[in-house]
Parts: C-alpha cells; sequence; structure tokens
C-alpha cells in the first residue's frame, strides 16, 4: 500500500510537470492550429536559463528568467516567422524543425552536452511523511502548483470573455474577424501562454525530468502523446492527458521496469485504435472555404492580380521526348562515365547520394505526391538497414538475394503496420504520430541488445555475394547503388505516372473530393506508405552495405528530417526535386563536417528556416522554368487558362 | 454610407468581381438579389476585407475600407451576419453574443438587455451551445450578435436560406423593423423577403451588377425577373 501511495504521488507530480508543458502545445495545436515542434526546445531552453539564473541568485528569479526566455522565444516565433504561415502545416512543422536544431545546438555550446539537475528552492529540500511513505516536499508543491494552474488555466479558457474569444476563433476565423475580434493579437498572446507555461515547466520541473538538450525532443514527444490521449485544445484534456501518462510512467517503471520504456508508446496505440480524437477531444467545424485555401496555400498568395497564361508549347512529339529524357540521359551518362575517373572518396560520396535520394524519393511518394507529412520516415530506412544487417550477420545468408527479398518483406509489413495506426489521425497529428512511431523502433533498437547490438549497433555488415562471383571494390559498389537507383526512380517514375500517381495528387489536393468522386482515400494513402516503407527499406539495406553499420541514430528524428530537408529543398511532387536535394544536403553535410563539425545541427537547422522561408516549392522549380527557357526561348501561344471562371463565386 | 466603386475581385486566378459598383446611401436597406454563385457572398467578403479586391475602392462613411483587416473594417462600425449564420458551436448563446459586443455604453445602444427583450427565445437559451438551437434561432441569434456591435451599418447575407417559409417570414419581419433604426445592406435569393426589406434593389449576375431600381419596379419588370433570377 505504502509503495502504490508512493508510486503514485511520483506519478502525478511527472503527471502534472507533462500537463504544464503539453497545455501550451494543445492550445497552439488545438486552438489557433499551428504546429509549434519548437514547443519542446522552449521547454528545455526555459530549463536551463531558470536553472543557470537560480544558481546565481534564487529559485524565484530562476522561473522569472525561464518565463522570461520562453515567452520571449514563444512571441518571436510566432511574430517573425509562424503568422506568415498560416495554414501552411507543412511549412510551419519544417520551420519548427529548424528551430528545434538551432536551439539544442545553441544551448550545448553553452551549456555543454552533460545533463544537469534541477533546483528546487531551499525551504522545499526537505520531504514529508505522509502515513509511512516519506515524500520529497518539492513534489508535493509541483503537485499543488500544476493544479493550482490547470484550475486557473481552465477558468480562463471557460469563463472568461477573452477565453470564449479564442474559442470563437477557433470555431471560424473568419466569422470571428469578421465581428471585430483582433485574432491576430489574440493568438500571438495565447501562443506565448503556451510558450511561458513550457518554459516554467521546463524550469519547475528540473528537479523530476532533469535539465538536457534531449529535453527538446523528450518534450516535444511526450507533449504530443499527452495531447492526443486527452485531445487537444483544452486545459481539461492536457491535464487528463498528463496525469495518465505521469501515472502510467511512474507505475510502470515500478512494477514492469524492463518494459516501462515502451509503456507510454502503448497508451498511444491504444488511444489510436480506441479514440483517435483523444478522450477529451473537440470536435472541429471548418471554415467552408478551407480545403480551397489550403489547396492554393502552397502555390500562389491571394490578390494576385496578373496570372501568366499557362503556356501550351507548339511542339513536335520527338521534341517533347527530347524535352522529357534530355535531361535525365545526360545525367545519367555523367553518372555512368564520370566515376572511374575520380577518387574512392568522390566515388563514395556519389553512392552516398544516390542512397540518400532513393530515401528522399520514398518519402516525396507519401510527401511531396500524397501530401501526407511524415516525420517518421527513418523507421522504414532503419528498419532495411537493420533487417538487413542481422540477415547478414546473424542467420547466415550470404547471397544477396534472400536478404534482400526478406528486407523489403519486412518494411512492407512494418509500414502496414505503422499505416493502419498512424492513418487513424490526420493532418499534423499524421505527422506526430510517425515521429513517434520512428521513436518507438528507436526505443527498440536501443534497448533490445541480444538482436540489435543496442547502442553499439551492428557493426561488420558486408557485402553480400550477388550470386555471381564480384569482388568488390567502391566502383563496383557504386555501380550497384547506380543501377539500384536507375531501377527505383524507373520504379516511382511509372508509379507516380500512372492512374493511381494521379489519385495520389488528387487526394492531396482535396481529399474531400475524391472521396466524394467513389475513390476508396484511406486505401489510396494507405498503399502509398507502403509503397513508400518499401523503397525507404530498399534505400536502408544499401546503406547497411554501405556503411557497413546500423546504429540506432539511424532511426532518430535527425535521420527522419533529413529526407524531409532533400524534399524541400529539391521541391516535392517531382521526383529528381529530392534527389537534387540528396545532392545539396550530401555537399553541405559533407564541407560542414569538415570544417565546423560540432555546428552542423546549426547549419541543418538554418537551412530548414531558410528554405521554408525563402525557397517555397524547391530549387526544381526553378529549374524548370529554367529549362523550359533555355529550350524554347520562351516562344509560346496562350493557353485556354486565362478567361475561365467568371460565373464561379465560390 | 457604404460605397463601391469599380472594384475587381479574384479568389486565386478566378476573376469574381468585374468592375463593379453600388451604393448603400445612409439609412436606407438595400438588396442583392440574384442567383447561386453570381457574387452576392464575394462582394460582401469584399466589403469586409476576407476578399480584399485587386482594384477599385470601398468606402464607409466616406473614409476608404479596402485594405484593411476584417476586424479593423467591423470596428468601423459594420455588423454582419454571415452566410450559413456563422454561429460558433463552442461557445453558449450568451457568449456567442458576449464576444461581439462594442460601444453599448451610450443610451440606447444594443446590450445583452436589450437583445434579450427583442429576442426572448434567447434569453431561454442563454446557456445552450450555438449550434443546438434550431435554424430559425440561430437566425435570430446572428441577427442579435450583429446588433451587439451598435453597429451603423449591418450586413446580412441571406439570413433566409434554410429556414421554413413561416420562420422566413418572422425574419423578414425582424429586417422591416430593424431598417428605421440603421441601414440595412442585404443579400437574398428569396424574392419577395427582399422587396418587402428593401428601398433599393441591384440585381446582381456573373459579379456584375446588371440592373438596379426601386422594388416596384422590379416586381412589374417581367424580362429582368426572367433573365436574370429565374422568378
Amino acid at each position: 500500500m505504502d509503495k502504490v501511495l508512493s508510486v503514485f504521488l511520483l506519478g502525478l507530480s511527472y503527471g502534472l510537470v507533462l500537463f504544464l508543458v503539453a497545455t501550451g502545445l494543445s492550445m497552439t495545436m488545438g486552438l489557433m492550429r499551428i504546429v509549434n515542434m519548437a514547443h519542446g526546445a522552449l521547454f528545455m531552453a526555459g530549463g536551463f536559463v531558470g536553472l543557470t539564473v537560480a544558481q546565481h541568485s534564487n529559485f524565484l528569479f530562476g522561473a522569472l528568467a525561464a518565463i522570461a526566455v520562453a515567452g520571449l522565444g514563444g512571441f518571436l516565433l510566432e511574430v517573425g516567422f509562424l503568422r506568415r504561415l498560416y495554414k501552411q502545416e507543412a511549412s510551419q512543422v519544417l520551420l519548427t524543425i529548424g528551430f528545434i536544431y538551432i536551439l539544442v545546438n545553441v544551448a550545448q555550446w553553452i551549456w555543454g552536452s552533460f545533463p544537469k539537475s534541477g533546483a528546487t528552492p531551499g525551504f522545499l529540500s526537505s520531504s514529508i511523511t505522509i502515513g509511512a511513505v516519506d515524500v520529497a516536499s518539492y513534489r508535493l508543491f509541483i503537485i499543488g502548483f500544476g493544479l493550482v494552474m490547470a484550475v486557473l488555466l481552465w477558468l480562463f479558457q471557460d469563463k472568461t470573455k477573452v477565453g470564449a474569444k479564442v474559442r470563437a476563433g477557433m470555431d471560424s476565423r473568419e466569422t470571428a474577424s469578421q465581428l471585430g475580434i483582433n485574432l491576430k493579437v489574440l493568438f500571438t498572446g495565447i501562443f506565448a501562454l503556451g510558450s511561458v507555461l513550457a518554459g516554467l515547466a521546463g524550469f519547475m520541473g528540473g528537479k523530476i525530468i532533469g535539465t538536457n538538450l534531449n529535453n527538446a525532443w523528450q518534450g516535444l514527444l511526450l507533449s504530443l502523446i499527452v495531447v492526443v490521449i486527452g485531445g487537444a485544445g483544452s486545459v481539461q484534456g492536457a491535464l487528463i492527458g498528463g496525469i495518465i501518462l505521469g501515472l502510467l510512467n511512474s507505475f510502470g517503471a515500478a512494477y514492469f521496469p524492463s518494459f516501462s520504456s515502451y509503456i507510454m508508446y502503448v497508451a498511444l496505440i491504444v488511444i489510436l485504435l480506441v479514440r483517435p480524437a483523444g478522450l477529451l477531444g473537440r470536435k472541429f467545424s471548418h471554415d467552408s472555404n478551407e480545403a480551397l485555401e489550403r489547396a492554393s496555400a502552397f502555390t500562389s498568395k491571394p490578390g494576385k492580380k496578373k496570372v501568366a497564361p499557362r503556356a501550351v508549347y507548339l511542339e513536335s512529339p520527338v521534341q517533347k521526348r527530347l524535352k522529357k529524357y534530355l535531361p535525365i540521359v545526360a545525367v545519367l551518362a555523367l553518372l555512368v562515365v564520370v566515376p572511374p575517373f575520380v577518387g574512392t572518396f568522390t566515388q563514395s560520396m556519389i553512392t552516398k547520394v544516390l542512397i540518400y535520394a532513393i530515401f528522399a524519393m520514398s518519402l516525396d511518394l507519401i510527401m511531396g505526391y500524397t501530401g501526407l507529412l511524415s516525420f517518421g520516415h527513418a523507421a522504414f530506412f532503419g528498419m532495411g538497414g537493420y533487417t538487413f544487417g542481422i540477415l547478414i550477420l546473424k542467420t547466415g545468408i550470404t547471397n544477396f538475394w534472400p536478404a534482400f527479398i526478406i528486407t523489403i518483406v519486412v518494411c512492407a509489413l512494418l509500414a502496414a503496420v505503422i499505416g493502419f495506426l498512424t492513418l487513424r489521425v490526420s493532418g499534423v497529428y499524421f505527422l506526430l504520430v510517425t515521429m513517434a512511431f520512428g521513436q518507438l523502433l528507436y526505443a527498440i533498437a536501443n534497448k533490445w541488445m541480444s538482436l540489435t547490438g543496442g547502442k553499439d549497433g551492428l557493426p561488420g555488415v558486408t557485402k553480400p555475394d550477388l550470386g555471381w562471383a564480384i569482388h568488390w571494390t567502391p566502383l563496383k559498389f557504386y555501380f550497384f547503388v547506380l543501377i539500384a537507383f536507375v531501377v527505383c526512380f524507373f520504379i516511382l517514375y511509372k508509379i507516380v505516372h500512372s492512374s493511381f500517381g494521379k489519385t495520389l495528387i488528387g487526394v492531396r489536393e482535396n481529399e474531400s473530393r475524391m472521396r466524394s468522386l467513389g475513390y476508396n482515400t484511406w486505401m489510396i494513402k494507405y498503399t502509398a506508405i507502403i509503397l513508400a516503407g518499401v523503397f525507404a527499406g530498399v534505400a536502408g539495406s544499401l546503406f547497411a552495405q554501405f556503411y557497413g553499420t546500423m546504429v540506432p541514430d539511424h532511426f532518430a528524428l535527425q535521420m527522419s528530417a533529413l529526407p524531409m530537408l532533400m524534399v524541400i529543398i529539391g521541391g516535392g511532387g517531382t521526383l529528381w526535386g529530392p534527389a537534387l536535394g540528396a545532392v545539396a544536403i550530401v555537399l553541405v553535410e559533407h564541407y560542414s563536417s569538415v570544417y565546423v563539425q560540432e555546428r552542423w545541427p546549426l547549419i541543418l537547422g538554418g537551412l530548414f528556416v531558410l528554405c521554408v522561408m525563402f525557397v517555397k516549392g524547391g530549387f526544381s522549380r526553378y529549374l524548370s522554368s529554367v529549362w523550359a527557357k533555355v529550350h524554347f526561348g520562351g516562344t509560346h501561344v496562350a493557353g485556354p487558362g486565362q478567361v475561365a471562371g467568371k460565373e464561379a463565386e465560390l | 454610407m457604404l460605397e463601391l466603386e469599380n472594384i475587381n475581385t479574384f479568389y486565386w486566378e478566378r476573376h469574381v468581381l468585374w468592375d463593379l459598383s453600388l451604393k448603400v446611401p445612409q439609412g436606407s436597406s438595400v438588396a442583392m438579389l440574384g442567383r447561386n454563385g453570381m457574387g452576392k457572398t464575394t462582394i460582401i467578403r469584399s466589403i469586409m476585407g476576407l476578399a480584399p479586391p485587386i482594384d477599385g475602392t470601398i468606402r464607409f462613411n466616406g473614409e476608404p475600407i479596402n485594405g484593411l483587416e476584417p476586424h479593423r473594417i467591423a470596428k468601423k462600425g459594420i455588423g454582419i451576419v454571415p452566410q450559413g449564420r456563422g454561429i460558433f458551436p463552442s461557445l453558449s448563446v450568451k457568449e456567442n453574443l458576449e464576444i461581439a459586443a462594442r460601444d453599448n455604453r451610450r443610451e440606447g445602444a444594443w446590450n445583452l438587455e436589450r437583445v434579450y427583450e427583442q429576442f426572448p427565445i434567447l434569453r431561454e437559451r442563454s446557456n445552450f451551445p450555438g449550434n443546438l438551437l434550431s435554424g430559425g434561432e440561430q437566425q435570430m441569434l446572428a441577427i442579435a450578435r450583429a446588433l451587439m456591435a451598435n453597429p451603423e451599418l449591418l450586413i446580412m447575407d441571406e439570413p433566409s436560406e434554410g429556414l421554413a417559409p413561416l420562420v422566413v417570414k418572422q425574419i423578414g419581419q425582424i429586417i422591416c423593423e430593424l431598417k428605421g433604426k440603421l441601414t440595412v445592406f442585404l443579400a437574398e435569393q428569396n424574392f419577395n423577403m427582399a422587396l418587402n426589406a428593401a428601398d433599393y434593389v441591384y440585381v446582381i449576375s456573373k459579379g456584375s451588377v446588371v440592373w438596379d431600381g426601386l422594388p416596384e419596379d422590379l416586381r412589374n419588370n417581367e424580362e429582368v425577373k426572367q433573365k436574370w433570377l429565374g422568378v
């Protein structure tokens, strides 16, 4: 009984810290429909800054500093960036992921990589005896503080006029603004409030969660699971979700220690299966023209007067073919002719580019074509690499083909399971849930020592026999990867240009319309996820052979972020865009690892931010327009697009 | 009071309003008639700043308002009953009214008490979530909510939409009562209701004004009725 009580109090205090972190995410996501992946980074920043100030003065000043830094950070993020990206979830996500890298790297710069223990005020350093249980008074303080905050926030949300205005804005931005409500100011305030709570939780929870760099990701992941369990958009949801997760965690650690790191994922999966909107999820109404705005958000700005007529080129079929295939043939020729004459180092660089290109193209199938934002694509990449490595190292398979085929099947099965679970939710929740599954595999790779080798990974993956005698050299392996790349490109090309490929684009542009046209959009998305999983697995298995080892980091979020960045740099919705993105990223990564290895995440984060703010649509768009100009000298006749649509009122 | 001068509005690439001009004089009640999809709602969205026109001018009390943000335009003194009523489902009836309240200090201004007197049913329902009201009640709530802002100009987008004939009549009466007190600008498809409520009528088709004149002239003009309104 005593044990139960003490575990309960541990869990409750942890749960209330989680509530404080998650409530901001719940508000911004549920009320404003803005995704702030950097929420956890503000949590982390609050922890470090508060702790530093507290060490030099006292607990209260530490708390104020945490509030100030997180609040200011949130304010600048919203006003400077997110406000301009309204209704562009993809851009919001990528931008804020960039800020995570930047903030974490800066924090590492300042405070170093070692975790720190949080501060407690002097008068709370003792412990209190309840019955036969000793409880740190600090934990009771946290429980009390969390509950008081919950009540205050609930009163603010449900009983004040400002709260009502916020809820009105959540129901319909348009109607609320027409009634004279200044939503910009209101939402900036809410965003800053959520950030302040996260920063405060980072500082006050320091003693319970610890203050370390990993909090940026861990805080995001935990608040996400809290929000999915409790349901977004309400204080009550975040409170229930936080307490449930906190209790599950402490009881899991006390009674099933070996299983404890998976418990939160089990909770997540159960909720997704039973009640995807969360226990207290709000129902959302949609602005009537939301679909329209969303569809156009990437391509054009409202109120553009002059629209260039869509060019219809006068050309013969032969010219058409030429235009289509000339760049491909040229690039392929270069890839065949050049490598034998460069050093092994450059050869392995190009090999890496090709493997990453397959990986990025596979993500593009769901991200660029289908419009599903996935932040867990490394799950399939890592699964491909690990499966292949384990087959080679532990089962005695020496031939390439059986290992390869088993890898593909395993990745397809994994994608079938993950796809089934993640498609229970849509939009940004899909992104966050895929991220959680990526993290689950990361945890498994770390913990299942006997199979995966834990942190050491799987060293010594050899390049297996292809069935005929090949003595592997870097050049031969390069050509092997090149062939794999060409085959993958060709298959993906056929897929995206098939009628199935068109339905993918249809789902991206307007899913409800596709559904009303009689398409089973769930099945379309599901198939796309499985296909993408298979190709990512292919990339992973090639990578295992190339790299010679697989480590848990190949499941990590950074590994999921890389192909995302390749897709946005190169441009989603084309196949060669992501491939181009792979070239850019590998080059930047290489040079920054030569000169400023420590600051590579900073550069990566900066790239995310720059790409989102300045190169919308990716470089592939610029390149194609340049190609069109070079090839056709700008001669074209006007198309029919410019006169249509006078009669339509939307 | 409200003047639209040669406005052109686009939805992305689509030209919706073509050099459209109209006027709503102070104290009058003006109706727009037109079939579905002819641009009536877009005109209102242009006025409110939700679909700002590319060129042309919109003046309110002589002051250009195009290019302002919607909430600023509203605060100049415009109350709106949006299409589909726009009741906030997450808010109670009372909250729906309160969040729109503005300028209700001066004497004779609309406030919660006066709105409840005008629409007694809303007092009974004051703690209901907004979306549990019937269509007619929701329409009354939308009108009451617009009045809470104490506007000089009341814009209504198809207040009769989706309501039973009896309720339409009731809403029509409410509009007639209001029109002496403030300026009313109404978009309608319900021919009779619009003509009863309005002093002046514009007929809109394909984003342009195709006819304008007095209600009684329109009532007798079979050609316009058939060609543009299908009555």
